[in-house]
């Protein structure tokens, strides 16, 4: 009896790596797997919550990366235009304007120019921004004549003629402001990049929101099934059999959260496709809208389940090694 | 197979549970352990278990000492050993099956030999009709013998219980410690914590007797005295 009871020991070390020993390992991880999703399915309530809460902290990152990476799209196409806008008081008369603008048509500097009446100003306005109601509780149209010009090649190289030509503009009579493109341009710029990085801040202070969050749920999970892990322990379960099926449940939740998070980023994009279609028309470009991809799917449930398998781990360090037999 | 070499236990509040106990058991032995409330005697089964480890002397576990096995070695431990503890009974979570089960999935054992040896052991204290029902359903008696047979299911060297009669009627006790008997008659080591002083006698096995966290007797040589209390 002796010698068996060695060579049962001496079984469980050598065979820690024979290729039966493999089979079994990944019969069990499976097993195990299916077991704790199984559980996590008797208990609707706290699963959904977990699931929704790790989803939103995924989708909210995403959603704002996604938002960077349209605008910078978007500048990329429309950077090319670079036009000045020169804007007259208000009250100034069309044959003014229009003789101004054939005026400058002669300056070598400028290419091309436009009259935009305050009419034609709303009727843009109203596409850009579908808030034409708000102006047309105006009495009167609210907009001044604008000269779009289209500055020469040879100005748009140099910047310092450029810039010189712009507060020649503005100093001229009549006129309230002369701006070029750019300046909104670069503002919409340091915006874009503003929001880049926002959402990475976002997304890190999220991320460690989740973890928090699965651990105190795992913590739960290690409160509830106390009297389990106890009878484990007394049996001669490891730590490892003990430890596993609870790590299952972060990836779990993990998992599931990412995979809300995608039909979260989904949902929004599809509600906002619609007046962001049109407000890429009114600015010209046709930036694709970033749908829904399997690479995004992918990286929400792969990033969902490591937080929730790190989660786990965090937790299980803690809250584990007390729990044993008295 | 055990060795109790001057063992002492102090427990943190500085109650001396066991005071210098030295005493062997033998490998296919069956004994009884006796005293009164309080005398050490869950405490000392709590040593073989590696539940708790002596301030002083060594617990020898075939030749081996238990205060050297560290915290990876007591499951492997564990699981040469049956346990039957009063107060960690049942998961009312899961079948009768899976709570016999336990001790074979800890070890991943497969699935066809689980079952077979699953049965076998509920067969052994003839609850094999309740395999599919959850515990909860089973009287205090039924619950008993569904532990023995998670005890036994995955034929451990040593079979250890403590109070295992508790709260059982006479009848169903002598059941019980026949049970053990016959275990013990197929080569298993058997110790059993009791107060139930009147089974001891019926069985006149060797009885070990703590008193106070002392050896009162038993040592080594079957003896079958009185309680001292
Ligand atoms: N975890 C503990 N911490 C401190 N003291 C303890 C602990 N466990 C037991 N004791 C004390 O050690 C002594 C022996 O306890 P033990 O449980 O071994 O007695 P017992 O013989 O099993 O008694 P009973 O027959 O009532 O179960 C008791 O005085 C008890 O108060
Ligand atoms: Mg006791």
């Amino acid at each position: 009896m002796n010698r068996r009871v060695k060579n049962k020991t001496k079984f469980v070390r050598l065979a820690e790596f024979s290729p039966l020993r493999l089979v079994v390992w990944a019969r069990n991880h499976f097993k195990v797997g299916r077991s704790s999703l199984v559980r996590l399915r008797a208990e609707p309530l706290q699963t959904g919550l977990t699931v929704c809460v790790v989803a939103i902290a995924l989708a909210l990152p995403t959603l704002l990366l996604q938002l960077a990476g349209l605008g910078a799209n978007a500048l990329s196409q429309i950077g090319e235009t670079s036009d000045i806008n020169v804007y007259f008081d208000l009250g100034v008369q069309s044959e003014i304007v229009e003789e101004r603008a054939q005026a400058w048509q002669n300056d070598s500097r400028i290419a091309s120019t436009e009259v935009i009446s305050p009419n034609q100003g709303l009727d843009e306005f109203e596409q850009f921004s579908g808030l034409g109601s708000i102006l047309a509780g105006f009495e009167e149209n609210p907009l001044p004549y604008v000269v779009r010009i289209q500055p020469s090649e040879q100005v748009l190289s140099r910047p310092a003629e450029l810039q010189l030509l712009v507060q020649a503009l503005d100093a001229e009579e009549r006129v309230d402001s002369a701006i070029l493109d750019l300046v909104w341009l670069n503002r919409l710029n340091s915006m874009v990049s503003f929001v880049d990085r926002l959402s990475y801040g976002v997304g890190f202070l999220l991320a460690l929101g989740i973890l928090l969050i699965l651990g105190n749920t795992i913590r739960l999970t290690i409160e509830n099934r106390r009297e389990e892990i106890v009878v484990i322990k007394l049996v001669g379960g490891t730590d490892r059999f003990v430890r596993r099926p609870l790590i299952y449940a972060g990836l779990w939740y993990g998992l599931l959260g990412g995979l809300a998070a995608a039909l979260l980023v989904a949902i929004v994009g599809l509600l906002i496709s619609m007046p962001l279609q049109r407000l890429l028309v009114s600015y010209q470009s046709s930036v694709a809208l970033p749908d829904l991809s399997f690479a995004l799917l992918f990286k929400l449930a792969f990033y969902g389940a490591l937080l929730g398998c790190a989660g786990a781990w965090i937790s299980v360090l803690q809250h584990l090694r007390n729990i044993e037999p008295q | 197979m055990i060795v109790f070499d001057n063992v002492s236990k102090r427990y943190p509040g500085g109650h001396d549970a066991l005071k210098q106990v030295s005493f062997e058991l033998s490998r296919g032995e069956m004994a009884f352990l006796t005293g009164h409330s309080g005398a050490g005697k869950s405490t000392l089964l709590k040593l073989i278990m590696a539940m708790e480890h002596s301030s002083q002397g060594q617990v020898l576990y075939d030749g081996k000492n238990l205060a050297r096995l560290g915290r990876q070695g007591i499951p492997y431990h564990r699981r040469r050993i049956g346990v039957v503890f009063q107060n960690h009974s049942l998961l009312f979570d899961r079948s009768v099956f899976d709570n016999v089960a336990l001790p074979l999935a800890i070890s991943g054992a497969d699935p066809s030999e689980t079952a077979r040896r699953v049965r076998a052991a509920l067969d052994k204290v003839g609850l094999l009709h309740r395999e599919t029902q959850n515990p909860v359903a089973l009287s205090g008696g039924e619950q008993q013998r569904i532990g023995i047979a998670r005890a036994v299911v995955h034929k451990p060297d040593l079979l250890l219980a403590d109070e295992p009669t508790g709260n059982l009627d006479p009848e169903l006790s002598a059941e019980i410690m026949n049970l053990f008997h016959e275990f013990n008659s197929v080569g298993v080591t058997v110790l059993v914590a009791t107060h139930d002083i009147s089974l001891v006698r019926e069985l006149g096995l060797r009885q070990i007797v703590l008193s106070e966290g002392r050896l009162a007797s038993g040592s080594a040589s079957p003896v079958a005295e009185g309680p001292r209390s």
